[in-house]
């Protein structure tokens, strides 16, 4: 059984952008869904893990409480960039600013889903208010570096 | 010196024709329950000191899972002092807009047409822009084809006057009598792997040879078919001769490469990595008959991507390349040569 999922601010964050999802373009969550399959994932970021999985057509998001088949570690500064579009996600893996362990077809599989997620996040009205709150939340804090695209 | 739009045009004759071209041609959200591809949009290339400047006000209809979606789109993109852009999406509760009429109001920021004058205001986190563009030629229609049973109709205002400011941040830039491009595009189509278009203009930038030129070719995404293209030509205000699909010929060579470009919305940069844009590193187009003739020759400098959903495949994207570069325009109409080099915008649009 699953504990009660206690999301962290990136975890809150994770959470609602699949409620977007789910909410504004549910094809991709469901494509996101069938891509992870019964995969656990985690997100590392500064020390917060947050495990993500689909134990039904709904996600589940919270603290990282098993072994993932995925895990994911970065820091805010390289999420921020990706979202903002001024970093890669290939050349932060190339720099080891962002890391990724797990067997090749999981990782592919991951892959997948977060395609199927950037597909629905660019359908969905709300998401670039998301993303923008949540690099608030982060650009508030002394620890982050966060500029805007402005 | 340049005769101001109130000395060389019927001010009153034209602030009417602007005011039938540019109303909003639909009421907007009206056909949320049924499912729409109804789309239409009022486009500004404005050229800067030091750079360009696109502003793009759309009112799009989406079909979804949960049925049809209004929603006003505001993208601003500028290349002083280097390309940076935001695309601002508004809810139709936050939108104002009414058919017959060139007053829309999507949240903050506002585009109107008052006494045959656009006036212009955005006020964006980081980014304020106020436009006064008054235009400096007729306004002109065309039908373009899109394959299929579609079409866009298209209201060309080629060359106007803008005056105002931009602020982006702590900088500010003043915008003075600067030479400003205006279409107003509506129509039912859908972004698929089946539609690709390239379009531009070049504004001759010695005001003693008042010629413009616009040109656009729709056609399928591997450019095997070409649907419709056209070359309009204007002689100071007026709209002298229009060069049609068998007059043209185009010539792409070569592939434009940057080593970034700026992608909005930022997720958009995630889906397509890099900046492959399919742009051609040179553009020409011949055009010729009835004793006229006109080349364009175009060389790109640098481009932005906008990243749009495919409206045919959830996994799909059309991409619009906005490039800046040089166009040298030559040629004769009606017997009288022009020959001009321009700083300007181009568009090319494919799927991805």
């Amino acid at each position: 059984m699953l504990p009660d999922a206690q999301p962290s601010a990136f975890g809150g964050f994770v959470n609602e952008s699949l409620g977007l999802l789910a909410q504004e373009s549910p094809f991709h969550l469901q494509a996101l869904a069938a891509a992870l399959g019964h995969r656990r994932i985690t997100i590392a970021i500064k020390g917060e893990p947050v495990q993500c999985l689909f134990p039904g057509p709904q996600p589940w998001v919270g603290s990282a409480s098993e072994a993932s088949e995925v895990t994911v570690e970065t820091t805010i500064e390289t999420l921020a960039g990706i979202l903002d579009g001024d970093d890669l996600l290939a050349r932060a893996l190339i720099d080891d600013r962002l890391i990724i362990r797990g067997s090749c077809d999981d990782v592919l599989a991951v892959d997948d889903a977060l395609r199927a997620w950037g597909h629905g996040a660019l359908r969905s009205p709300s998401f670039s208010l998301l993303c923008e709150r949540f690099k608030s939340h982060y650009a508030g804090a002394k620890h982050a570096r966060v500029e805007f695209k402005w | 010196m340049r005769a101001s739009p109130a000395d060389s045009l019927a001010n009153e004759g034209l602030g009417l024709a602007l005011g039938r071209s540019d109303a909003l041609k639909r009421e907007f959200g009206r056909s949320s329950d049924v499912p729409s591809d109804y789309k239409e949009w009022f486009h500004f290339c404005v050229e800067v000191p030091g750079g360009h400047l696109i502003v793009n006000f759309s009112l799009v209809d989406r079909w979804g899972a949960k049925g049809g979606r209004s929603e006003g789109v505001l993208t601003i993109l500028s290349t002083w002092p280097h390309w940076r852009g935001v695309v601002r999406r508004f809810p139709s509760d936050a939108v104002r807009a009414r058919e017959g009429e060139l007053d829309l109001q999507l949240g903050p920021h506002s585009l109107r047409l008052t006494g045959g004058v656009f006036e212009v205001s955005v006020d964006d986190e980081r980014l304020g822009l106020s436009l006064r563009l008054t235009p400096r030629t007729w306004p002109t229609q065309s039908r373009l084809r899109l394959g299929g049973a579609s079409s866009l109709e298209w209201v060309i205002v080629p060359q106007l006057e803008a005056s105002g400011e931009l602020t982006l941040g702590a900088r500010s830039l003043r915008i003075a009598t600067a030479r400003a491009y205006h279409d107003h595009n509506w129509g039912r189509f859908r972004w698929s792997a089946d539609l690709a278009w390239e379009w531009g203009f070049a504004i001759a930038e010695n005001d003693a040879e008042p010629w413009t030129v616009v040109f656009s070719r729709l056609m399928d995404q591997g450019g095997r078919r070409t649907f419709s293209q056209g070359v309009l030509v204007w002689q100071g205000p007026s709209h002298v001769r229009t060069f049609h699909d068998r007059e043209i010929r185009i010539a792409r060579s070569g592939f434009h490469r940057q080593r970034e470009a700026l992608t909005l919305p930022p997720v958009g940069a995630f889906l397509m990595p890099g900046a492959a844009s399919g742009v051609p590193a040179r553009f020409e187009l011949e055009a010729g008959g009835l004793g006229d003739d006109l080349t364009i020759a175009f060389s790109p400098e640098s481009h932005a991507r906008i990243v749009l959903p495919s409206d045919d495949n959830a996994l799909q994207l059309t991409v619009v390349n906005e490039v800046v570069g040089r166009a040298q325009v030559r040629g004769h109409v009606g017997g009288r040569a022009f020959d001009f080099s321009s700083a300007t915008i181009m568009e090319f649009v494919r799927a991805a």
